[in-house]
């Protein structure tokens, strides 16, 4: 984490909605992004990521609400806003006709800032092949492409949608994490969407949980997990319900043993536990994936909980 | 028919019965129009250059549908029907049978509509196009087109299929050859043909087979220092633009001169010859040639030129492709995306234009010039060179073809610009964008519902008339209100603007003062409808001007103007 740029806003998005017809795709979501960080966007699909992102791009019109990407309008002023943008969508959106080269020439003609060096280091990275045309790249080379394009021109602001899907385990683990990780160390900014938490857990300094078009939580990962504690304890008598508990979020027992997700008070939940008699086995941090599933009642893949 | 054969069908229902609807509804447009004309007397020859409307728009409407609207020669068989459980003779014969359906009821609503329309202008029905000589000739073609198209390689099929049919006409007496192609018989091998072949192009295709990889150029090297970086990013725009939508085209154009070419010379070269010889003066039968030639060539570019719009103008196939993300994250605003668009758009309609005249002013005027100095001796060779410099001026009569517009506009139950009309009409509606869309619908509903409902009228004509004024007038407020919004939100600059304003003035008011226009009062009546016409065709091209920013600023922030 990079704490000397952590006060500067990058993008603001203000009560913002979007709706397709029907569909309520974002929902009153209020959020902040600062210089230097690095803010993960976790989500089931089909939960609104993709809707933010592109509203922060200005890709789309916000039903409500206001965004402020550099303290501007991207819709107003595209050109201003995405100048100093790094975007990789999630469907890897290229002209299949395109060479690798082509397309580095194409992109590279729209950013003044553009750093052969650090394309000519990327490219080696990731195994391209210059002469190569996009509709023959499998899934991988395709992100990989997309990734060297948004990244050649040292973005103040990265937006990358799903990242890691299609790479492999090696990639992911260490090239994008890497490259991450150095982008927020220069002091700029990157807004990652994942549904893979153990991904976001390790690269991200901010959380943003988004379900069903609303924001759930957000704030620093280490502050949203300190909120959080899972408690084991033991009751003197067996009950079919989990006692009431200050912030419970989630619990599940064998009637005497139980364990129970909390948010925030910890000391009032070790005290309503004393007043029970219970007696404390376990109290540890839970991973992100418990917090998210005793927040949404659901797991990233949708699944009920 | 099982569930899976039920919603193949139905799925390709579904997708076709629009494109149908709009490539019938344009013809059908055309022909109740064309009541106007056929009130007053009709001779032979427009009789016949009507025929010669039908079939061209019917087989346009043919070709379309198994290209499937996209106007692609690549369209092959829908790829995501390989990954369903369902054997290939299957797939292909319920696509086909379903998409067959769909041509079959679209020829038969305009030959419905021709026939009605020629019986009201008392044609005795023996001198109309036949049910045997019309309907089932273009179904058996759609059936054998259908399944060449699906077929891997298909491209050099195609051509040669193309070169087949040109030699056919070459050397087939005309007066044997369309009989036969209007045959029962050979409608029915075509669709025998076409079902017999079609599972196993599907089949081939299916398997990834690739029949003539052999014949692929090697690859032109291509390293990243070969080429330098764009100048700007309008530069890097406007390559981009014309590599996405144009280079198919311009060939298309240079092919289809080409193939012009070669033709006409063989005309020249040996049937002129044979009619000299036969007591026809050579100044004479050069003459037709030369008309034929400007008409064709004329004909040809301008239906380019139209096609070339539609195909610049036309954007839903970056949008379907996801093209579009990739392209509006740039840091360009909407002015860039649509200046180096239009720039774009003039340039490929440059290149396929006087590429195309260049192609048949050489190919054609020198191959004829020696072909006539070797068979006709001094004085044909005398009146070959007269003709030659005549033909120098091709190129300039290509550059000035816009302008013959109102001319042939005036020849309202000329063939070719009937072909014009439904034309024009098929590319407005395929371009998809909904200010020119709504404009003309504005434009040709009313007349159409009023002659449908009306056509015996008396005031039918003036109805018409006013409407086209009316009409008139709400394009031009309302392209004046879509520009006032484009001026707000900076999308479009002045200068394409008052270009067009003058040219509007220059190609289509000047040749009003000249009395070109003078045919078309007389037919029509109404002394003030040649210049509703002139000004709503310089409204159309305002409005598009206008268009393609508002569109592409509407789709790129996701819906929405304000």
């Amino acid at each position: 984490m990079t704490e000397r740029f952590a006060t500067e806003t990058i993008f603001e998005p203000q009560g913002l909605s979007r709706r397709f017809g029907r569909k309520q795709a974002l929902s009153n979501v209020t959020l902040t992004g600062t210089k230097g960080r690095i803010l993960g966007l976790v989500g089931a699909n089909g939960a609104g990521k993709t809707t933010l992102i592109k509203l922060l791009l200005g890709l789309l019109r916000p039903s409500a609400g206001t965004v402020r990407v550099f303290g501007k309008d991207p819709i107003a002023k595209p050109e201003e806003v995405l100048a100093r943008i790094g975007y990789l969508s999630e469907e890897r959106e290229m002209p299949g006709w395109m060479r690798i080269h082509e397309l580095i020439r194409y992109v590279k003609a729209f950013y003044p800032q553009w750093d052969d060096a650090y394309a000519a280091e990327l490219l080696d990275t990731f195994g391209l092949d210059l002469r190569d045309k996009v509709r023959t790249l499998s899934r991988g080379q395709r992100a990989k492409a997309g990734l060297l394009i948004a990244l050649a021109y040292r973005p103040e602001l990265l937006l990358l949608d799903e990242p890691s899907s299609g790479l492999d385990v090696v990639v992911r683990r260490d090239i994008l994490s890497a490259i991450i990780r150095s982008v927020a160390d220069e002091g700029r900014t990157v807004l990652f969407s994942s549904h893979l938490l153990d991904e976001v857990e390790r690269i991200a300094d901010d959380v943003a949980i988004i379900q069903q078009g609303r924001l759930v939580a957000s704030g620093p990962l280490d502050e949203i997990k300190e909120a959080h504690r899972r408690i084991t304890f033991r009751l003197p008598t067996p009950q079919d319900h989990c006692p009431e508990l200050p912030g419970l979020l989630m619990s599940e027992g064998d009637r005497d043993t139980w364990s129970a997700l909390c948010n925030g008070g910890h000391e009032a939940c070790r005290a309503a536990l004393a007043q029970l008699d219970a007696q404390i086995l376990d109290e540890s941090v839970p991973p992100l994936e418990d917090i998210i599933i005793a927040r949404t009642g659901k797991t990233l893949e949708g699944d009920e909980s | 028919m099982n569930a899976a054969t039920r919603t193949l069908a139905w799925e390709q229902w579904r997708s076709g019965v629009v494109m149908s609807g709009l490539i019938m509804g344009a013809g059908m447009v055309v022909l109740l129009l064309m009541r106007l004309g056929i009130r007053h007397a009709m001779m032979d020859h427009e009789l016949m250059q009507m025929t010669l409307f039908v079939t061209s728009i019917a087989t346009i409407g043919v070709i379309a549908f198994t290209l499937q609207s996209n106007g692609d020669v690549d369209a092959r068989f829908p790829v995501w029907l390989y990954r369903l459980p369902v054997p290939a003779k299957r797939l292909a014969w319920t696509v086909l049978a379903a998409r067959f359906a769909l041509a079959l009821a679209a020829l038969l609503l305009l030959y419905g509509t021709y026939r009605l329309t020629m019986a009201q202008a008392g044609v005795s029905p023996d001198r109309l196009l036949t049910f045997t000589g019309f309907v089932l000739p273009l179904a058996g073609f759609f059936l054998m087109f259908q399944a060449v198209i699906w077929l891997p390689g298909r491209q050099a099929l195609l051509a040669l299929l193309l070169a087949v049919m040109i030699v056919l006409f070459l050397r087939i007496d005309e007066r044997v050859l369309l009989p036969a192609l209007a045959h029962p018989g050979s409608a029915l091998l075509m669709a025998v043909a076409g079902v017999a072949l079609a599972p196993a192009a599907v089949y081939a295709d299916r398997m990834g087979a690739t029949p003539f990889a052999w014949v692929r150029l090697p690859e032109r090297s291509r390293a990243l220092v070969a080429e330098p970086d764009f100048e700007s990013p309008l530069a890097a725009q406007e390559w981009l633009e014309r590599r996405e939508t144009s280079r198919i085209f311009v060939y298309i154009v240079w092919g289809v001169a080409a193939m012009l070419a070669v033709g006409m010379s063989y005309l020249v070269a040996f049937i002129l010859p044979a009619q000299v010889a036969s007591g026809g003066e050579l100044y004479h039968e050069l003459g037709i040639a030369h008309l034929i030639v400007s008409s064709v060539l004329g004909g040809a570019l301008f239906t380019a030129g139209l096609t070339g719009a539609a195909i610049g103008i036309r954007r839903d196939r970056q949008y379907r492709s996801g093209m579009a993300t990739f392209i509006h994250i740039r840091p360009m605003n909407v002015l860039g995306f649509s200046g180096s668009h239009f720039r774009m758009l003039g340039r490929i309609l440059f290149d396929a234009f006087f590429g195309a005249a260049v192609i048949l002013w050489v190919g054609f005027t020198l191959v004829n010039h020696i072909c006539l100095l070797r068979q006709g001796g001094t004085d044909m060779a005398f009146l070959g060179t007269e003709y030659m410099i005549h033909l120098f001026t091709l190129p300039w009569h290509t550059a000035l073809e816009p302008t013959s517009v109102p001319h042939t506009m005036a020849l309202s139950n000329n063939a070719l610009w009937l072909l014009y009309i439904a034309l024009l009409l098929w590319i407005l509606l395929h371009i998809g964008n909904r200010y020119i869309l709504g404009a003309v619908a504005i434009y040709l509903l009313p007349p159409a519902v009023q002659l449908t409902l009306f056509p015996y009228a008396a005031s039918g004509e003036g109805f018409v008339e006013l409407w086209l004024g009316i009409a008139t007038g709400i394009i031009a407020v309302g392209t004046l209100g879509l520009y006032l919004l484009a001026v707000r939100r900076t999308l479009v600059s002045k200068a394409p603007i008052l270009l067009i304003l003058l040219a509007g003035l220059v190609v289509f008011l000047a040749p009003h003062s000249l009395g070109a226009y003078e045919p078309i009062i007389q037919r029509i009546g109404g002394p003030w409808m040649a210049l509703t016409l002139s000004v709503a065709i310089t409204l159309f091209a305002l409005l598009t001007v206008v268009a393609v920013p508002l569109e592409t600023h509407r789709r790129r922030h996701g819906g929405g103007l304000i």
